[in-house]
């Protein structure tokens, strides 16, 4: 059984910093990582821009996990709103990884996260960007456990099967 | 007094335990002279002692509320003793036996699993201002204070503080809640206790040891219906809820998506 649900997705960088209004540093900050971490917009149709309760911690935690690597949030620091949902399961905000080292990287420090914090349930999505413009969404939703394997498993599925459309992603390796 | 010899008292837990004592107020008062004379180590090991003391006398303060029969009170007590054991194990790791802590830990697991609590209140809520509760710094991506959540500083634990919700988009409810104080109460109904007060007959002190095993299955709906009559006529029939909790079916496990929960608890007492 795969806790991973994969498809294509609309999601991108510059829309997100567009909707985000960015300051100009914040903007070149974003512009420049290879991990962003970017809000929710329409949750239950609240028009709220917010991030998973905890998102500042895993923050620090990814800075401190991957300290060569270069990390953002995509959100002015007087606009960053949390949306809490008070659940035995731990949601970690939208990720864009832009490269598949960082993703490597990534997967890893979030089970290691999940595990520290003591949750046994997990829920993520991850948005690996091709070169055409498009991207994947990976969407996690299943045991802490299982986080690194399935979407290590996942990620060489896609390789396999979108082939050219992942090859920046796939050559940054 | 000093912490060490309070320490030792504590350590005595649980014998004796009818002539139990409280040291919170030495605790403060020592507490506050560690941080007067700028002491961190010995100020977070006196939080770590005073989390020890109200774990050991919350724990005897359940058996008068058991006593009493006010068994939601009880039920929020069972989860503050569960915080306060989370936060004050991952500080500093007791070994088996000391101060009563394993046990306190085992003993509050087993009678949460056994009540009749099914369904809780979830809220969701919008963040606006979260403070630091050391320096009461705004928390913001970029802006991190120093202080990580959950670690001591000065005898205080880190934790955030929300000074600003926003929206409220939605409640849910759920089975394995995160606030488990959170229980839907039905009007004019009331949950069945037996499980717990029959579990409590069974026991000579509260230090007894007892295990629970749970086999807890969701039967979905369409498999309940089957096995019994057409689904208007049950539901019709069906007065008290088949999952035990004691509510009425239409205010318990009828409302799930999922289906009917169905519970098997396996006992084991050592006297």
């Amino acid at each position: 059984m795969s806790y991973i649900n994969v498809k294509e997705s609309k999601i991108n960088k510059l829309e997100y910093i567009a909707k985000t209004k960015l300051n100009a540093s914040i903007e070149d900050e974003i512009r420049n990582s290879e991990i962003t971490i970017i809000p929710m917009t329409n949750y239950r149709e609240v028009k709220q821009m917010a991030f998973h309760h905890g998102t500042t911690d895993f923050l620090r935690f990814l800075q401190q996990e991957l300290p060569t690597s270069k990390i953002g949030i995509c959100v002015n620091d007087e606009d960053y709103v949390e949306l809490s949902l008070n659940s035995i399961k731990t949601r970690i905000s939208t990720i864009i990884v832009d490269n598949l080292t960082s993703f490597k990287s990534l997967v890893i420090k979030i089970a290691k996260y999940i595990i520290s914090l003591g949750y046994k349930n997990v829920e993520s999505t991850i948005i690996v960007p091709t070169n055409k413009g498009s991207a994947f969404e990976l969407g996690y939703n299943g045991p802490a456990g299982l986080y690194e394997k399935h979407h290590a498993e996942a990620i060489n599925d896609l390789i396999k099967k979108a082939g050219t459309l992942l090859e920046d992603f796939n050559n940054e390796d | 007094m000093k912490i060490d010899k309070i320490v030792d008292e504590l350590r005595k837990f649980p014998t004796n335990y009818s002539n139990w004592q409280d040291y919170s107020q030495e605790l403060k008062l020592l507490k506050k002279n560690a941080v007067d004379s700028n002491d961190e180590i010995l100020a977070n090991w006196v939080w770590v002692v005073e989390q020890i003391n109200k774990i050991q006398n919350e724990f005897l303060s359940l058996f008068n509320l058991f006593k009493i029969k006010d068994f939601h009170e009880s039920w929020c007590l069972l989860e503050r003793i569960e915080l306060k054991l989370k936060n004050v194990m991952k500080l500093y790791e007791f070994e088996k036996d000391e101060f009563g802590i394993r046990q306190i830990e085992k003993v509050v697991s087993n009678f949460q699993d056994i009540f009749p609590y099914r369904l809780f209140i979830s809220t969701e809520l919008y963040y606006k201002e979260i403070n630091c509760s050391i320096c009461d710094a705004k928390i913001s991506p970029r802006n991190f204070c120093g202080h990580t959540k959950g670690e001591l500083y000065m005898g205080e634990i880190a934790h955030h503080i929300v000074n600003e919700v926003g929206e409220f988009p939605g409640i849910a409810m759920v089975d394995d809640p995160v606030h488990k104080y959170a229980v839907g109460f039905p009007q004019g109904e009331d949950y069945d206790y037996s499980l717990v007060e029959k579990t409590l007959d069974k026991l000579s002190s509260p230090f007894d040891d007892w295990e629970v095993k749970i086999e807890r299955k969701i039967i979905p709906w369409k498999i309940f219906y089957s096995k019994r009559k057409r689904k208007r006529q049950l539901n019709d029939e069906i007065v008290k809820c088949p999952c035990k909790s004691g509510l009425r079916f239409e205010t318990c496990c009828k409302i799930r998506s999922d289906g009917i929960v169905s519970i098997t608890y396996k006992f084991k007492f050592s006297k």
